[in-house]
């Protein structure tokens, strides 16, 4: 079993292997969110790494106040934030100006193949949503974080969270049965 | 009967609490299945993932970066010693005989280009063999 406290302490004293442990356990964490909010394909694993490079520089500044899984998503998080505004190429629809009239808009080619695949369809609405709700969607659905630690991730108040969430949640749903129904006539 | 609205389905869900069908309506039955279909696609990874190998690549770049500040530093290190090794020479010919003293200054100002060409092809020959040096992690 992983002893987050047993790992830190010996990474502090330069264990390697038990650093090599703690990046397997929380690759899959980190993973999930640079791929939901990094679009670059080719750039994903490398931001992974410097993820990991920032745990490893800053492990010793790890209180023990949160978990440990909460103080590496907040990295990576902070880590893909960076990225994204440092290579502004996004698409218009990632920082809408009102991001609660947010709104789906009609489908192109790709949308109608993938449609037949409901995760994968899923996970393209998604990389169209503003980065808000990719986030607040990813680290309660995949990484499985509840509200309160969101906030201590992001930032984002949880209040907030829970209304992005919902929405969010709500636009998927409403898009994929209006997709549906077209589909049907 | 009265319908639940989206996020009291949500709500549902969030706690796993499954209603009976037979204590929904038909438009909620339909809601819920929309939702749980959603919540499963919401739940489900992604296809693609970081390589096997990614902690082992992870471990080998910060023992690279360690090795290669280490390397900065024995680098500097060396170059103060030398430049150290001038003062104290000068300071003990110094006391020792002050006109050797200003002798082995003269010297060192006259061929300064040469001791500067000496220095920095020492520092050179050490990073490249730093960076030529194949290091097993």
């Amino acid at each position: 079993m992983f002893n987050e406290q047993e790992v830190v302490s010996k990474i502090l004293n330069k264990d390697m292997r038990a650093f090599e442990l703690l990046v397997k356990q929380y690759e899959k964490l980190v993973f999930f969110v640079i791929h939901r909010l990094v679009q670059d394909r080719q750039n994903k694993e490398d931001i992974c790494q410097e993820v990991f490079i920032k745990v490893h520089q800053n492990l010793h500044r790890f209180q023990f106040q949160s978990k440990l899984s909460t103080w590496i998503a907040r990295i990576a998080y902070l880590t893909a934030v960076n990225y994204l505004k440092k290579n502004k190429n996004n698409s218009p629809s990632e920082y809408p100006e009102n991001i609660d009239h947010y709104h789906f808009t009609d489908q192109n080619p790709e949308q109608e193949l993938i449609k037949k695949n409901t995760a994968a369809y899923v996970n393209l609405l998604i990389e169209q949503m503003p980065h808000q709700y990719k986030t607040v969607l990813t680290l309660y659905h995949l990484n499985e974080f509840s509200c309160a630690e969101i906030e201590e991730i992001t930032g984002i108040p949880e209040g907030t969270v829970k209304s992005h969430l919902f929405r969010a949640r709500k636009l998927l749903k409403e898009k994929i049965e209006k997709d549906l129904k077209r589909e049907n006539i | 009967m009265k319908e639940l609205d989206d996020d009291a389905l949500q709500e549902l869900l969030n706690g796993g609490l499954l209603p009976d069908d037979e204590t929904l309506s038909d438009n909620d039955q339909a809601n819920l299945q929309a939702y749980q279909s959603l919540f499963t696609a919401l739940n489900t990874e992604p296809a693609e993932g970081l390589p096997m190998s990614f902690a082992a690549n992870v471990r080998r770049a910060i023992q690279e970066q360690a090795a290669r500040k280490s390397d900065m530093r024995f680098n500097i290190l060396a170059l103060l010693l030398f430049l150290v090794g001038l003062a104290v020479a000068y300071g003990m010919l110094a006391l020792i005989s002050p006109e050797s003293g200003d002798m082995f200054l003269t010297a060192v100002v006259g061929y300064k280009w040469v001791l500067l060409t000496m220095v920095a092809g020492f520092v050179a020959f050490l990073f490249i063999d730093q960076r030529l040096a194949k290091r097993s992690y």
